[in-house]
C-alpha cells in the first residue's frame, strides 16, 4: 500500500506549467510545417542541440487544435526554448497558465 | 636564465579582447639544443599556411634573439597574411627586443638563443592597433613567464579545479568543495524538465541529475541538452549499469556527463571496467547502492573505487514504507564506505530527503544530498531548492572569476 505523508501529497498534486499560444504563419497543416521547419532552422542555425523531445514534439504539433489560429503548446517556465523560438522568429504569441 | 638540462622553456600568454585577442605560446632555448633544432627545421620546411617567418623591427632589421614566427590559424589570404606580416611580426619583434633591454633576457646570451613564437590571430580581427598591442603584451608576458618557470606545479594543483578558461566560457567543477545538492530529474518529459532546469538556482553547489526513466526515455543525449542548459552545472548520467560497463560510460562521456552513475549489484568486472572508462573520458564515476545488501563488501572486491558512491533508498520503497520503518532503511554506514575508499569518495545520500532531513544527513556524514520530488514537484522550484541550499549552509558563489593574472 503506497503511504504518503501531507508534505508528499501536496506535492504530487501541486502544477506550475504553462501554456505558449503561438500563432501559426498560415493555417491548416501547411502553417505547422513551417513552424517546425522554422524551428529547425532556429536551433540548428543557432548551435543548439535538438530537444530531446523533438519527434514527441512534431507530433503534438500536427495533432494540436487550431484555436482562432493559434496553437496552445504546454510548456513549464517562461523562458522556454519554444518562447525564445517565437521572440526570434516573430511569432505573435503570449503565455498563459494552463487550464 | 636556461640551465643546461631544462634545454628550453616554454610560456603562454592571451592578451585582448575579441576579435583581435592575442594567444601566445612560446619557446625559447639554446641554438644547440632541441629549439635550435626546431627554429632550423621549421625554416627549411615551410607548411601551406603555416609559413614561419622572423620576426623583424623593420624590414631588414630582425630582432634578437633570432625570433620565428609561426602563424597557428591557416593563412587563407593576403588579408590575412598582412595582419601576420604586419602589426604581429612587428610587435612580436619589439616585446623580445624590448625583454632583452629590460633585462628578462640576458643580453650578454642573446646570441645563444632562438625563439619561436606561435600566434593566433583571428580572421575576423580587423583593428592593426589592437593586434599590435595585444600581441605585444603576449609576447612579453609569455616571454617572462617561460623565464620564470611560470606557474609553478602548486598553482596548477590550486586552480584546475576552480578556473574558467577563456574559449569556453564555463568551468569544470571537480566537486571537490562539498555538500551538493543533486537535484534528481527522474521526470520522463522534456519540457518540464527544461523548466525545472531553468528555474533551479544559479549555484555551484546544484548537481542536476539526468535519472534513469528520463535516460531510458530520451536516451543519454539528454545530458548534452541539460548542459547546454546549464554549461556550469555537473550534470550525473545516473545509468544504473549493469553490463557492458566501458561502453555504458564511455556513450555518458561522449555526451558530456560529469558523473556517470553504474550499479553496485553489477559484475566486479563491469564496475571496475565502468570506473576506468569514466577516468578515461575525464567523468567521475558513481556506484548506486540500490538494493546493494552491504555496499562495504562490494566496495572491499573492487580494484579501482569509485569517486561517488550514493547510498540509495528506492522510489517504490519510499512510497509504500511507513514512518516506523524509515529509520531502519536509512543511508547505512557512511564512515565504513569512506574507510574502505581510502577516504577518497564522496558519499551521496538519496530517497525521501526532505529539508527536515538536511542537518542529519550531513551530521551523519553525507557529501552530497539527493533530492527529487521535493524540489521538481513543488509549486516553487527555485524556492524549494533554496530552501535546501539555504539548511545545507552553501551560499551561492559568483560563478564569474575575474582574471587578472596578467
Amino acid at each position: 500500500m503506497v503511504k504518503l505523508s501531507e508534505e508528499e501529497v501536496n506535492e504530487e498534486e501541486s502544477v506550475f506549467h504553462k501554456k505558449l499560444k503561438i500563432k501559426l504563419k498560415e493555417k491548416g497543416k501547411e502553417g505547422r510545417l513551417i513552424l517546425l521547419q522554422d524551428y529547425l532552422d532556429y536551433l540548428i542555425k543557432g548551435n543548439k542541440t535538438l530537444p530531446p523531445d523533438f519527434p514527441t514534439f512534431v507530433r503534438e504539433i500536427m495533432g494540436l487544435d487550431e484555436r482562432g489560429g493559434f496553437l496552445h503548446i504546454r510548456i513549464w517556465h517562461e523562458n522556454s526554448e519554444l518562447v525564445d523560438f517565437a521572440k526570434a522568429r516573430g511569432y505573435e504569441h503570449k503565455i498563459d497558465t494552463y487550464d | 636564465m636556461i640551465d643546461e638540462t631544462e634545454g628550453y622553456l616554454v610560456g603562454e600568454a592571451l592578451v585582448g579582447e575579441e576579435p583581435e585577442i592575442a594567444h601566445i605560446d612560446l619557446v625559447i632555448g639554446s641554438k644547440r639544443g632541441a629549439a635550435g633544432a626546431a627554429f632550423a627545421s621549421s625554416i627549411a620546411q615551410p607548411k601551406q599556411g603555416h609559413t614561419p617567418i622572423l620576426g623583424v623591427i623593420r624590414p631588414n632589421l630582425p630582432t634578437k634573439p633570432m625570433t620565428l614566427i609561426v602563424p597557428k590559424v591557416s593563412i587563407r589570404n593576403l588579408a590575412d597574411a598582412e595582419k601576420i606580416f604586419g602589426p604581429a611580426q612587428s610587435a612580436i619583434a619589439k616585446a623580445v627586443a624590448d625583454a632583452v633591454e629590460e633585462g628578462v633576457i640576458q643580453k650578454s646570451r642573446a646570441e645563444e638563443f632562438v625563439v619561436i613564437v606561435s600566434v593566433f590571430i583571428h580572421p575576423r580581427g580587423k583593428d592593426y592597433q589592437r593586434i599590435y598591442r595585444y600581441n605585444y603584451a603576449a609576447t612579453k608576458l609569455a616571454l617572462s613567464r617561460a623565464v620564470e618557470r611560470f606557474p609553478n606545479m602548486d598553482k596548477v594543483i590550486e586552480e584546475k579545479d576552480k578556473s574558467i578558461h577563456a574559449m569556453i566560457g564555463f568551468r569544470i567543477n571537480n566537486l571537490k568543495k562539498p555538500p551538493y545538492l543533486e537535484v534528481a530529474l527522474d521526470i520522463p518529459d522534456w519540457r518540464r524538465v527544461e523548466g525545472i532546469v531553468r528555474a533551479l538556482p544559479k549555484s555551484d553547489a546544484i548537481i542536476i541529475e539526468a535519472g534513469t526513466p528520463l535516460i531510458k526515455r530520451y536516451g543519454v543525449e539528454v545530458v548534452q541538452k541539460i548542459h547546454q542548459l546549464r554549461p556550469e552545472t555537473v550534470v550525473f548520467a545516473d545509468l544504473k549499469t549493469l553490463d557492458t560497463g566501458n561502453l555504458e560510460a564511455r556513450m555518458a562521456g561522449d555526451a558530456t556527463a560529469d558523473v556517470a552513475g553504474f550499479s553496485g549489484l553489477a559484475p566486479v568486472s563491469t564496475q571496475e571496467k565502468f570506473i576506468e572508462e569514466c577516468k578515461k573520458v575525464g567523468a567521475l564515476s558513481l556506484m548506486d547502492t540500490l538494493n546493494v545488501a552491504d555496499p562495504v563488501k562490494v566496495l572491499e572486491k573492487l580494484k579501482v573505487k569509485p569517486d561517488i558512491v550514493e547510498l540509495h533508498r528506492p522510489i517504490d520503497v519510499e512510497l509504500t514504507q511507513s514512518r516506523d520503518r524509515e529509520q531502519e532503511t536509512e543511508w547505512g554506514n557512511i564512515a565504513e564506505v569512506r574507510k574502505v575508499c581510502g577516504n577518497k569518495v564522496l558519499v551521496a545520500v538519496a530517497g525521501g530527503v526532505r529539508v527536515n532531513k538536511v542537518e542529519k544527513a550531513l551530521k551523519a556524514g553525507a557529501d552530497i544530498i539527493v533530492v527529487g520530488r521535493a524540489i521538481t514537484a513543488a509549486k516553487d522550484v527555485t524556492g524549494a531548492a533554496r530552501a535546501f541550499l539555504q539548511r545545507m549552509g552553501v551560499e551561492d558563489v559568483d560563478q564569474f572569476r575575474v582574471m587578472t593574472d596578467y
